[in-house]
């Protein structure tokens, strides 16, 4: 069987989760474009509350009259943002964490791996509820660190992992041999051989932390109004979700379409970078 | 060969004044399990000098591949080189010496080629990416003055549409011409000594020719000297000026090539020699040598070979042999030699 038979199946399962990763972006990027009203503005908070879904308000207003929709989308860019740059740091502290303890190997690594095993054993969102508790509305740059830096064991772990495997490869070896210094081993010899783990991680951990962060803005832990993430708008529709139900159900659905689409480009990478199917 | 402003900065080689390499009571040892330690190198003694081909020759785990990377300091954990082991490379103690100065004499002035070189190259990195790091880490030299040295190098090694093959990644070349691109990485920077491990081992028999052919040229060219891995006699008999024959982490004999052939001394040399295929020769079966290298945490007591040699008696039981001298330039590790009336009949043949 040729390369390319063999790997076009999985590839083309990438393209249905791209396209809708890419179309939520899309959407975020353009709410200005896309919105039909601006979400700050009440325009008459006693005739026009509650309203239902209709042809101007396509997803209905809110208790002070603003437009659901619009809030919706703007919520997007929140919750989008929050969940990627919060990744990102953990994308960045877990390779760093996990590429230095395989580096340094021995009783370091012995150390560091007991560390993380410390910390993996702290539930998360207990302890997220009870820093945000304690810090009494965080910023939104806080809430974004709070996660990154509590969402990092596992790529620690991962890249670790393989990092260890590389390490034993005989390329590794051969570079020594000629002379390559350690930090452009790792960055030229064996970074591009993480990107994979890491592109799986990276979709799963956008997927896992927007269902967080909309849990804890619900809670009102997190996103703090005025600033309106989909968690926000759930948190602030909830009291009357039984005669509006537009108001937590848009935000939810747009959540669930979000952490649907992020774990299933996670799932269609995975497939693609399965080890098997990897090139020695 | 590498154009003047990529070459490395280097004190020119004082030729003549001792040994390029030596290796004095060189021992590497692994912990294996139990508290058990496998002292896959026990006490090698060698030299090489400048512009010398010195083959280093014996089975499958009696120390040779453990040598050659204890020379760059680069023994795999927890594998380590022991205290009172000594390597000198032109003048300089390398076990002594810091990291970073150990750094730049790697690829530069002591480069390696690897038995497997699908392995040993990196599957993300383009082989002209590969030729040309080894110029941007030890010179100056800009990313496009290593690219297009690395181009030729490429030509020299013989590979043909070099400009072409360098943006290729190495599952994209053949065999032998993945061996062609660790020989380019290797000798670029015009090392003074190239460890070649079993360079040929993994290759066709028609391109095994060919690579040792390149290695005979290049070696020509620049003056380099190799020392070449091989279990293959037939290699040695090609290639080499002297033989060293490794066994259980000892020298057992060491010779110039014709002595080697023309005399073996020690029955582990012996038997590898009987072991080659003959044209001609009426054998019916290839002859070998009974049993295998043992493990290194179950060195034999005495002679490490006893249990394989056909000639053992009772003095190899209780004492090992030293490394006595045979001929000029010629040692080998036997009682036969002191008792040559003990060596009664041939080798074995099973």
């Amino acid at each position: 069987m040729s390369a390319s038979a063999r790997w076009s199946r999985p590839k083309r399962a990438l393209i249905a989760p791209l396209v809708l990763v890419a179309a939520l972006a899309v959407v975020a990027l353009a709410a200005p474009i896309l919105s039909p009203h601006d979400p700050r503005v009440q325009p008459d908070i006693v005739a026009l509350k509650y309203q239902s879904p209709s042809l101007s308000h396509p997803f209905g207003t809110d208790a002070v009259s603003r437009d659901v929709f619009s809030r919706v989308l703007y919520g997007a860019r929140v919750s989008l943002t929050v969940a990627s740059i919060s990744v990102a740091v953990a994308l960045l502290v877990g390779t760093c964490y996990g590429a230095f303890a395989a580096f340094a190997g021995g009783a370091i690594d012995r150390w560091l791996m007991r560390a993380l095993d410390v910390l993996l054993s702290l539930p998360r969102v207990l302890l997220l509820l009870a820093v945000s508790a304690l810090w009494n509305r965080p910023s939104t740059i806080w809430l974004v660190l709070l996660l990154g830096l509590t969402g990092w064991y596992g790529v620690a772990r991962v890249v670790r992992t393989q990092m260890l495997a590389q390490l034993g490869r005989e390329y590794v070896l051969a570079a020594q041999a000629a002379g390559v210094r350690r930090g452009r081993l790792f960055t030229r010899h064996l970074l591009p051989h993480l990107v994979p783990v890491l592109a799986v991680y990276a979709s799963l951990g956008v997927a896992h932390t927007i269902g967080l962060e909309a849990g804890l803005s619900f809670l009102g832990f997190g996103v703090q109004p005025p600033t309106a993430s989909w968690g926000t708008i759930m948190q602030e529709g909830s009291s009357v979700a039984s005669t509006s139900w537009w108001l937590t159900a848009f935000p939810g659905f747009a959540t669930l379409i979000a952490v649907v689409a992020c774990n299933w480009l996670g799932d269609a990478l995975r497939d693609v970078f399965a080890p098997e199917q990897v090139p020695a | 060969m590498t154009s003047p402003q990529t070459r490395s900065q280097r004190p020119a080689p004082v030729v003549g004044s001792g040994p390029l390499l030596d290796v004095h009571a060189l021992h590497v040892s692994f912990p294996a399990g139990g508290g058990a330690i496998a002292r896959a190198v026990d006490g090698v003694s060698f030299t090489i000098a400048h512009g010398e081909t010195v083959c280093l020759v014996g089975e499958s785990g009696c120390g040779k591949s453990v040598t050659a990377l204890s020379l760059l300091r680069l023994v795999p954990p927890p594998g380590r080189i022991d205290s009172g082991s000594g390597i000198h490379f032109d003048g300089l103690d390398l076990l002594t010496l810091p990291d970073e100065q150990l750094r730049r004499i790697r690829g530069n002035r002591m480069a390696m080629i690897f038995q497997e070189p699908m392995t040993a190259l990196n599957p993300v990195l383009t082989v002209g990416d590969q030729i040309a790091e080894v110029v941007r880490v030890h010179t100056k030299a800009s990313r496009r003055e290593a690219w297009e040295s690395a181009v030729a190098m490429l030509t020299l090694v013989g590979i043909a549409d070099p400009a072409v093959r360098a943006k290729q990644y190495p599952h994209e070349l053949s065999g032998g011409m993945r061996q062609r691109v660790m020989i380019a990485m290797a000798l670029i920077l015009e090392p003074q000594l190239v460890i070649a491990d079993e360079p040929t081992t993994a290759l066709d028999v028609t391109i095994q020719a060919q690579i040792l052919e390149l290695l005979r040229e290049l070696k020509a060219r620049t003056g380099m000297a190799l020392l070449l891995i091989t279990h293959d006699l037939g290699v040695v008999a090609e290639m080499a000026s002297r033989v060293i024959v490794m066994y259980a982490g000892r020298v057992v004999e060491e010779a110039p090539v014709e002595a080697l052939f023309a005399n073996a001394s020690h029955p582990y040399t012996e038997g590898l020699l009987a072991a080659i295929p003959r044209l001609g020769a009426d054998q019916s079966r290839l002859t070998t040598i009974p049993g295998t290298v043992p493990p290194p945490t179950e060195w034999p007591t005495g002679c490490r070979f006893r249990e394989r040699c056909a000639y053992a008696f009772d003095r190899c039981v209780t004492e090992e042999p030293a490394l006595v001298q045979v001929g000029s330039a010629h040692r080998a590790r036997c009682h036969l030699v002191q008792e040559p009336e003990r060596r009664t009949g041939t080798v074995s043949i099973t």
